[in-house]
């Protein structure tokens, strides 16, 4: 008996011992062996990736003046598994999201087909609206709440979850279409297509952070188990080197002269000559970058940064260059007189727009005579002349900080015809963007030294800021030749020079016009379309600014199409805003308009000028 | 009390018992403790993630309303306002203009003498 019994008890033991051992083993197997499996679906279940969002850099002005910046934004979505009354919330949606009710009921009722293609059921993602403000998101949020906490007699119209608010940024350029081509725009993923938002565009990107959460089961966050955490990075603020208060006195007088010349297309630039910072750039035709159009066909490119995408002939402008060369290879002095064959130079088949005889290298500038120029320009020979425009930056990219530049064009000495030289030193055959024209007199201006075009002043990072300093590309002429071509250049805004209407009371300037022709289809030039500019600088003994004025086919009938008479008065008239919002002192005894001689004089000559 | 009653009478192992229950009301004021600790964590956590909700909202409508005062203040707007009339500009007489040149030290002495527009200032 006591046998069995001891037996029994003991199989009874090995039965329990063998069920625990097995579920001991199962335990093991579970929370040892398929640890990382179920721990897996486990976070699957109840853990969320959320995102944490990160802002783009700012774009500012030299003072800190926002051009570019975001503003939060909600996008509005329904959920229609979760909606009832479809008609009611689409009537209690569509005052605060500014749609018709109707829409708002078509985007409720969408329905998607089930896996097995049997049926359909409500779409459980529906954009409602993006865009929607920070106020107007929470004025919603708080109209549902209302509605929900206050349902109808036949029980709930829509859960509160219905309605979700996704954060989003939008960019927006608070100055419109000023600046428009510096600044650039993005497309709607965010990544900068033009301007400074393309070429800065990996500093100023943000990368949104990470954060793995739990949650209850009425939605509501753990933060106890908040899992790994990636922070976001915000981009970093680009400062440029435009100033906006001279760019707004810049594009104010191109909105005036767009109106009485009507061109094509127009150019200012300002830069500051002994950094190569670029002050103010203001193309026309423009656009708004808070609304980018849709490149429609034929019609232009409102989109493109002309001064650095486009390439005009510079006309007379470019005559500094074989005139500083000559002088710095001692070939001409200023006072080197040159025979300017009376007006026609059958030879080389060019003319003057005036009757001149002899001119010395001071007046061949001062009256623009092409003839002349080119004397010099063969005197200086093939190779020099070619070197000297290289030098100068034309036929390279100047290196801005700016996308889509072009190089313009030199054609070397061997693929020259027997009139090419005496061509290409009055600028013409010879095609250059507007800042290539405006970094070439910011040459002369500084004392003989090309510099690269700097438009980005610093970027803001993380509280470290990273300065981008000017940097000079090589020396040119030396001071010596800058300074006889500056000479040269403060008679061309003289009383019987090309440009006495670009001149500035009270401050001695230097500059030179350009008057190109244009060709036509069949190759020649055309007496009718010109490319009228003026590239001068001001004080002329230590320049604040070079200013380019130019002006591409202007379609009004004028009295006199010059760079001089046309591009000279509005270089006149922002140099002297900008003189006085640079606080520059004047130099020069200030003619008042009434004083004896002083305007009748400047306008007769004003009408033979070019 | 005889001898022979108080052998019937189970003495309590006082200090034992008390020893017991301070043990057991230390491991009840531990668990308790925890629970109320937990729960308090919970809140407190709770709070701390509705305050990062409140500032991300709060930031966010800031920058909103930021973006606004830029826009409603740039250049390109008041110029709009200014030629729509919404406001204008009114020259200033040059009479009511105060010029002060710098100061020029008077001859002979070291003293600065001030110097003002006779007409203008008023």
């Amino acid at each position: 008996m006591t046998t069995t019994m001891n037996q029994r008890g003991l199989a009874a033991g090995i039965v329990l011992a063998m069920c625990f051992t097995g579920l001991s083993c199962r335990l093991v197997h579970l929370q040892v062996t398929r640890h990382k499996h179920y721990e897996g679906r486990a976070a699957k279940q109840n853990l969320h990736n959320e995102p944490i969002y990160a802002r783009r850099g700012a774009i500012l002005d030299v003072n800190g003046v926002p051009l570019a910046q975001n503003e939060p934004v909600k996008t509005v979505v329904a959920d229609g598994s979760l909606i009832k009354d479809y008609d009611g919330l689409a009537q209690l949606l569509s005052g605060p999201l500014k749609m018709e009710a109707a829409v708002i009921r078509a985007k409720l009722g969408r329905k998607v087909k089930s896996g097995q293609g049997v049926g359909a059921s409500p779409m459980r993602y529906i954009v409602l609206r993006k865009g929607v403000s920070e106020i107007e998101a929470n004025e919603i949020a708080r109209l549902v709440a209302d509605t929900v906490a206050t349902p109808k007699k036949d029980g709930l119209v829509y859960a509160k979850e219905a309605v979700r608010y996704e954060q989003d940024f939008v960019r927006v350029y608070p100055n419109g279409s000023s600046l428009c081509h510096v600044v650039g725009f993005v497309n709607e993923a965010g990544v900068g297509m033009d301007g400074i938002e393309a070429s800065m565009n990996d500093r100023l990107a943000s990368h949104d952070g990470s954060r793995y959460v739990e949650r209850d089961r009425t939605g509501r966050e753990l933060v106890l188990y908040r899992g790994q955490e990636k922070p976001p990075t915000d981009g970093g603020n680009v400062r440029l080197t435009i100033d906006l208060n001279l760019q707004q006195i810049v594009e104010n007088e191109l909105d005036i002269v767009m109106k009485q010349t009507r061109p094509k297309k127009a150019s200012f630039i300002m830069m500051n000559p002994k950094t190569g910072e670029i002050m103010a750039m203001a193309n026309r035709p423009h656009f708004n970058p808070n609304a980018v159009p849709k490149q429609k066909k034929g019609a232009p490119d409102t989109t493109r940064n002309i001064a650095i995408t486009d390439q005009v002939d510079p006309g007379s402008t470019f005559k500094i260059v074989p005139v500083s060369a000559a002088l710095t290879e001692g070939i001409v002095s200023l006072d080197t007189e040159i025979w300017c064959e009376n007006r026609y130079w059958r030879t080389y088949k060019l003319s003057d727009s005036g009757t001149h005889g002899m001119l010395s290298v001071r007046n061949v500038l001062a009256k623009s005579s092409n003839i002349g120029t080119a004397k010099i320009a063969i005197q200086l020979g093939d190779q020099k002349f070619y070197e000297a425009a290289r030098k100068f930056g034309f036929g390279d990219k100047t290196s801005i900080n700016l996308p889509f530049e072009i190089r313009g064009s030199v054609v070397p000495p061997d693929k020259w015809d027997k009139l090419s030289l005496s061509r290409m030193a009055i600028g013409q055959s010879l095609p250059a963007t507007p800042l290539q024209i405006t970094n070439a007199m910011c040459v002369i201006a500084n004392g003989g030294t090309l510099m690269i075009p700097q438009i980005v002043r610093d970027v803001a990072v993380d509280g470290h800021t990273l300065e981008y300093k000017p940097q000079d590309r090589w020396r040119v002429v030396p001071q010596r030749s800058a300074t006889l071509t500056r000479e040269a250049l403060m008679q061309v805004v003289r009383a019987k020079g090309t440009a006495p209407l670009a001149s500035v009371p009270g401050f001695k300037v230097a500059g030179k016009t350009g008057t190109a022709q244009k060709f036509e289809e069949n190759g020649r030039a055309s007496h009718e379309k010109f490319v009228l500019s003026f590239v001068g600088y001001m004080p002329a003994e230590d320049p604040a600014f070079v200013l380019l004025v130019l002006l591409d086919e202007p379609q009004a009938k004028l009295d006199s199409e010059t760079g001089g008479t046309v591009a000279g008065p509005v270089f006149s008239r922002i140099a002297e805003k900008a003189a006085r919002y640079l606080n520059l002192q004047p130099t020069e005894p200030i003619l008042l308009p009434g004083a004896a001689g002083a305007k009748g004089k400047l306008t007769s000559n004003a009408r033979n000028g070019r | 009390m005889s001898a022979n009653r108080r052998r019937h009478i189970n003495a309590l192992p006082g200090l034992k018992l008390l020893l017991c229950f301070s043990i057991g009301a230390i491991l009840l004021m531990t668990g308790l403790g925890y629970v109320y600790c937990q729960n308090e964590l919970h809140r407190l956590l709770g709070e701390t993630g509705r305050l990062e909700r409140d500032s991300e909202q709060l930031r966010n409508l800031t920058e909103g309303v930021e973006v606004k005062i830029t826009k409603y203040s740039s250049k390109q707007e008041l110029k709009k306002k200014l030629d729509n009339g919404f406001f204008k500009l009114s020259p200033i007489a040059g009479e009511k203009i105060v010029i002060v040149t710098i100061p020029v030290k008077a001859t002979g002495t070291k003293e600065l003498r001030p110097v003002s527009n006779e007409k203008g200032a008023r």
